[in-house]
């Protein structure tokens, strides 16, 4: 960022929607979490948390891995690196602004 | 194109994200932590019962705490397995070095007494051993 860059420009489009941003909030901490844990803990439905999940994946942001435990299918997110560097960025640029960047 | 948040909202945001990953975070590898104390506890007791069926002198009931602790092994590994539905950052490194260590201990336990036999000095500290690597590896994952 140069010095007269506003720090809005390292904000990321793809994370300006609710869910969206909430489920990359979610994935920051962790190498991965299956889906029923992110739904609730989001509090959205399968077919909204599965769309902004999509959406992030097609956005390369997030990772979404499908297998089974047993017979059960289940479905783990994850946050790719560049998706990693994507919110942090994102973090930081609202941090600029919070702190009246 | 995104709308530039207020610095009130940018704070309301970064409130936001600390709360939903902290509410996450303190939910994941549960079936870890109880995994590496179930694993410390059956492999402690293990090598105290092998203690005493050594004092027996019938060295054949050594397969009765041999078979129970692998038993539970594989309940914990069940659960572990079933159960965990997120793992927090940097958790494959931590299980590498935490199974590694458990695994090193159980090693030297199952090893040495086929040198020295099984004095009292040497069950109390690999139960002890085991006990306190696995309560720390647990400890560790917990404060991540």
């Amino acid at each position: 960022m140069t010095a007269t860059e506003h720090p809005r420009h390292l904000l990321s489009d793809q994370l300006s929607h609710p869910v969206r941003f909430s489920l990359a909030a979610a994935l920051a901490g962790l190498d991965e979490a299956d889906f029923a844990t992110i739904r609730d803990h989001l509090q959205v439905s399968d077919s909204v948390l599965s769309r902004q999940a999509s959406h992030l994946e097609e956005a390369g942001i997030v990772r979404i891995r499908k297998g089974y435990v047993g017979k059960r299918p289940r479905t783990w997110l994850s946050l790719t690196a560049s998706g990693r560097q994507t919110w942090d960025a994102h973090v930081a640029a609202l941090r600029a602004i919070a702190d009246g960047g | 194109m995104t709308t530039t948040p207020t610095p009130n909202e940018a704070r309301d945001l970064l409130a936001r994200a600390g709360g939903v990953g902290n509410a996450v975070r303190s939910t994941a590898s549960w079936p870890y932590i109880t995994m590496l104390l179930g694993m410390g506890s059956c492999g402690s007791l293990a090598v105290a019962a092998f203690w005493l069926v050594h004092r027996t002198g019938e060295e054949g009931l050594v397969h009765y705490p041999m078979w129970l602790m692998l038993a539970w092994l594989g309940v914990f590994l069940a659960f572990g397995l079933r159960g965990a539905r997120a793992s927090k950052a940097g958790f494959g490194r931590r299980w590498t070095i935490s199974v590694g260590l458990w695994a090193a201990l159980w090693a030297i336990a199952m090893f040495v007494p086929s040198l020295i036999g099984w004095p009292l000095w040497f069950s109390l500290a690999m139960s002890i051993a085991l006990l306190a690597v696995t309560a720390a590896c647990a400890l560790w994952e917990f404060r991540q």
